[in-house]
């Protein structure tokens, strides 16, 4: 999803390409952050 | 220009945000009670508070003023910090560090990050009295630097006025020692909420107004592009102009360098690792390290982003840049070779700016907020390091000193540490922001792989965090005099020149822990004096509990 939607936004931005990683790269740290964030407190809590 | 007529704007801000610091002062000295309360803002703060203070502890003025200049000279791909910043400098200083320092500094009823140290080892005096001198001295060293740029920015509220610097330290100094002497840690963090919003809005807006202003990323683009061909041979990116968009390109070894170091450093930073000790409870930790993600990815990719933003606002932005700096210091060659610091306040004060007064004004107090967040820690943390570790659990030992009697000097060694860093201040030492990188790199020498290995090793053993600490303090202090290749000239230094060049110099961080890490295992493994397993069984079975106290 992250790689998806900074895609679609670099494409639409005009970001140059070789700029493209570091855009993907920081939010899917945001995503792997709410990932864990639900890993611990709701999946591994009821398990 | 900025004159004196405009700087109603710049008041406003700067005593609207006194008189803020002011009133979180006095709310917080109903909570602070004690020296706990006084040091750890008694162990209470939940996950908003966490994650703002500690990613507005994480950045100072360095980020607003400085960072953007590498951007603009280096490359776009300075930015790449920001994911570095963000992976290992926040998400896995939480994941790793974050309830492991809390719950274990609890249990030792630590306060200090030499107090956790010493007593994970059990030792009694030398690690603790030698790392609290060492965190008193060169955390003091560092927060000259703080005053430095933040007297520097306050310059604006006196033109025209022959001793403005001198009062802006001045104004600095009186500031801080009236919030942080009454309200503690409780008036730090309580003031990072809206420092950190202020921050978040100035930094978002230097970016947003900036694109909105040349028609967005394609027009910030098309100026840098021209920009570059018009800078011709001064450029670093002369022979291809195209590798100032690309990753990796000629500059990416001091880029790569810079985020590993800016990333790692945090960990064994003591303002930093006792943001952890403030948590209140575990799921402060996990839901702060989701703010403080969210927070640290804006600010920090707004902070080095804004260089190229500021680049990008005119084909010929390098020779303005150039041009209006040598108006404001006269040619000066020492400020002109700086031209890269002047990148932020050039796009926001040169005559043809797009921002308006009041953004300027605003952005003036996201830098101070900044400053301030960083260098309140500093004066907190070195204080208490100097008190309690140095004096009350150390050296003076012998004298029994009271919780009470801490806390008072505590207090008024926040008054001595604050002027003693304002006289160095008035010095103003060329070198200044280097020096303070290696006071950094000194500080990370003697905590940083002891407090991480404490954590997760029971096989540590007090002796080699003891003795890793000191050899790691010496190889960073003579590197630094033996190689630094920026000393001033007539000084004799370095000791063994012509080693490095300015750009393929490694930072004294990276060499102290190279050896630090190596020296603390294998000094752990031959010591014949292990730790008492009883009492390392039942820390480590607390500090591992599954429950959300």
């Amino acid at each position: 999803m992250s790689l998806v939607l900074t895609t679609l936004a670099g494409m639409y931005l005009g970001f140059d390409v070789s700029m493209w990683p570091v855009l993907i790269a920081i939010p899917t740290m945001i995503i792997l952050a709410v990932a864990y964030l639900i890993w611990v407190e709701f999946i591994k809590k009821t398990k | 220009m900025i004159g004196p007529a405009d700087t109603i704007w710049f008041w406003i801000i700067i005593v609207a945000y006194l008189a803020m610091l002011a009133v979180f002062g006095i709310i917080s000295r109903r909570k602070t009670k004690t020296i706990t309360d006084f040091m750890v803002a008694s162990r209470s703060i939940g996950p908003v508070l966490l994650a703002l203070s500690y990613g507005a502890t994480y950045f100072s003025a360095v980020l607003f003023i400085g960072s953007p200049g590498n951007t603009w000279a280096l490359g776009e791909q300075w930015i790449w910090i920001t994911f570095t910043n963000l992976i290992f400098g926040t998400f896995f200083a939480f994941l790793i560090l974050g309830n492991r320092t809390r719950r274990m500094s609890n249990k030792l009823g630590a306060i200090t990050l030499p107090e956790l140290i010493a007593e994970r080892y059990q030792d009694k005096r030398y690690i603790r009295q030698t790392s609290g001198l060492i965190l008193g001295v060169f955390l003091t060293i560092y927060l000259v630097s703080v005053f430095i740029g933040m007297a520097v920015l306050l310059q604006v509220l006196f033109p025209g006025f022959a001793y403005a610097f001198q009062v802006a330290v001045i104004l600095c100094g009186i500031v801080s020692i009236a919030y942080l002497v009454i309200g503690g840690s409780h008036g730090a963090i309580m003031s990072d909420l809206v420092e950190s919003i202020i921050m978040l809005v100035g930094v978002v807006g230097i970016v947003v107004g900036g694109l909105v202003a040349v028609g967005g990323i394609a027009g910030m683009n098309a100026n840098i592009v021209a920009d570059l061909a018009n800078n011709g041979v001064a450029d670093a990116f002369a022979a291809d102009n195209a590798a100032w968009f690309i990753f990796p390109n000629l500059m990416s070894i001091p880029m790569i360098g810079m985020s590993l170091v800016t990333a790692f450093g945090t960990w064994g930073s003591p303002q930093m690792s006792t943001r952890f000790f403030t948590s209140k409870n575990r799921k402060s930790v996990r839901y702060g390290l989701l703010i403080a993600c969210i927070w640290v990815a804006v600010v920090s990719f707004c902070a080095w982003f804004s260089g190229a933003v500021a680049r990008g606002l005119s084909p010929t932005s390098t020779a303005d840049l150039k041009a209006w700096l040598s108006l404001l210091c006269g040619g000066d060659p020492a400020t002109m070779a700086k031209w890269t610091e002047y990148v932020i306040p050039w796009a926001l004060t040169n005559p043809n700016t797009i921002y308006p007064l009041w953004f300027t004004a605003l952005f003036l107090g996201s830098v101070l907020a900044a400053s301030l967040t960083t260098g309140e820690k500093l004066i907190i943390v070195g204080s208490g390091s100097l008190i309690r570790d140095f004096w009350q659990k150390g050296v003076g030992r012998s004298r029994n000193m009271s919780d009470e009697s801490a806390l008072k000097w505590t207090r008024m060694f926040i008054g001595v540490i604050i002027v003693v860093a304002m006289l160095l201040t008035f010095l103003r030492p060329a070198f200044i922001l280097d020096l303070c990188m290696w006071a950094w790199a000194c500080l990370n020498a003697f905590t940083l792989v002891p407090f991480i290995a404490g954590l997760y090793w029971k096989g540590g053993t007090k002796r080699a965090a003891f003795l890793s600490g000191v050899i790691a303090l010496a190889v960073s202090i003579l590197w630094f005099f033996c190689f630094y290749p920026k000393w001033s000239p007539g000084l004799g230094l370095p000791l063994i020149p012509g080693i490095f060049t300015k750009t393929t110099y490694i930072h004294e961080f990276i060499i102290s822990q190279a050896v630090a890490i190596p020296a603390f295992f294998i000094i752990s493994f031959f010591d014949k004096k292990k730790p008492d397993k009883t009492f390392l069984e039942d820390l480590f079975k607390y500090v591992k509990e599954n429950t959300n106290d």
